[in-house]
């Protein structure tokens, strides 16, 4: 970002990128920080839809994220469940009667031995149904 | 992003874009960054608790009930039938014609869905896109107990898919 001070033969013709280069570096490092703290709940890899969508009402609520990971360690948001079932089912049901709804982030690993009970405990929460997160599937079939 | 030095004949009248070019842009790339990683999600739903009375209600007598499982294997069976991947999309759609047409009695078409215990996740998730591939008119609902623990006689009662995996009490649509 220097100036051209003085005395110089004509004009200088090339770009400078020098801050160019500076905002997108800048860029880079805030979307490094910033893209792991926007995936709510635990990190895993979500199966592949075609017809996943985002949710069609843009001013519902926040959803609770339930998340199963490979080993079939169930989460409310970041944090493990511990033994106890009841955690997850009180938690849903806050979440219904919030009228939030309930996504399930589940690994592509996860046996759906490992799933199904997530869905009986939505049932138990008195919910109608539970959203599955997934990730789009691009292009035709 | 120069500065213009020295001696210039009068004031510059026009407006400096650059800086509202920069930020533009930047927020441009930050959107584009962004759109992609919102949260994608298939609805489902599950069995409603209903209070013990309810459970006693008959079904409709021509109920019509579809089931969708997927085994070990990764193998589709739709009712009675297994599928395979050519038949698929056919034998849903056939389905769906009929559960539409009850619509009448038997409220929206309803289609259960089970995988097995040992059954991956992905293939789970793929068989419910295929469900909405068929039709996006399907309700899906999901089963909440293993079909292999249903030897306990089956209760009645069309909104109980929990409890009421029926094997195939319909004719297969043609």
């Amino acid at each position: 970002m220097g100036m051209d001070v003085g005395a110089k033969g004509g004009v200088r013709s090339d770009i400078n990128i020098t801050p160019l280069v500076d905002v997108v570096l800048v860029l880079l490092i805030i979307f490094m920080v910033v893209t792991p703290m926007l995936q709510r709940g635990k990190s895993v890899e979500l199966p592949k839809a075609r017809h996943a969508a985002v949710h069609a009402n843009k001013d519902a609520p926040d959803p609770l994220f339930v998340s199963v990971t490979k080993e079939g360690k169930v989460f409310i948001e970041q944090d493990k469940v511990s033994a106890s079932k009841d955690d997850v089912i009180a938690a849903m049901k806050g979440a219904g009667e919030a009228g939030k709804r309930v996504m399930l982030k589940a690994d592509v690993d996860t046996d759906y031995g490992m799933v199904r009970p997530v869905l009986d405990w939505a049932s138990k929460a008195k919910l109608k149904g539970v959203s599955l997160a997934a990730e789009e599937l691009k292009g035709a079939k | 992003m120069g500065m213009d030095v020295g001696a210039k004949k009068g004031p510059r009248s026009d407006i400096n874009i650059t800086p509202l070019v920069d930020v533009v842009l930047v927020l441009l790339i930050i959107f584009m960054v962004l759109t992609p990683l919102m949260e994608k999600e298939l609805g489902v739903r599950v069995p409603e608790e209903l209070p013990p009375e309810m459970l006693n209600e008959p079904p409709p007598p021509d109920l019509t009930q579809v089931m969708l499982k997927v085994d070990e294997a990764g193998i589709w069976h739709l009712n009675n039938e297994t599928l395979t991947d050519t038949t698929a999309q056919d034998r849903l759609k056939a389905y769906y014609k009929v559960a539409k047409s009850k619509e009448a009695t038997q409220g929206p078409p309803v289609i259960f869905f089970d995988a097995d215990d040992k059954t991956k996740y992905v293939r789970a998730v793929k068989a419910l896109d295929a469900i909405r591939d068929s039709s996006s008119g399907w309700t899906i609902g999901m089963m909440t107990e293993s079909i292999k623990a249903e030897t306990a006689p089956a209760q009645p009662g069309g909104e109980q898919p929990g409890a009421t995996p029926a094997p195939a009490p319909s004719e297969p649509p043609k």
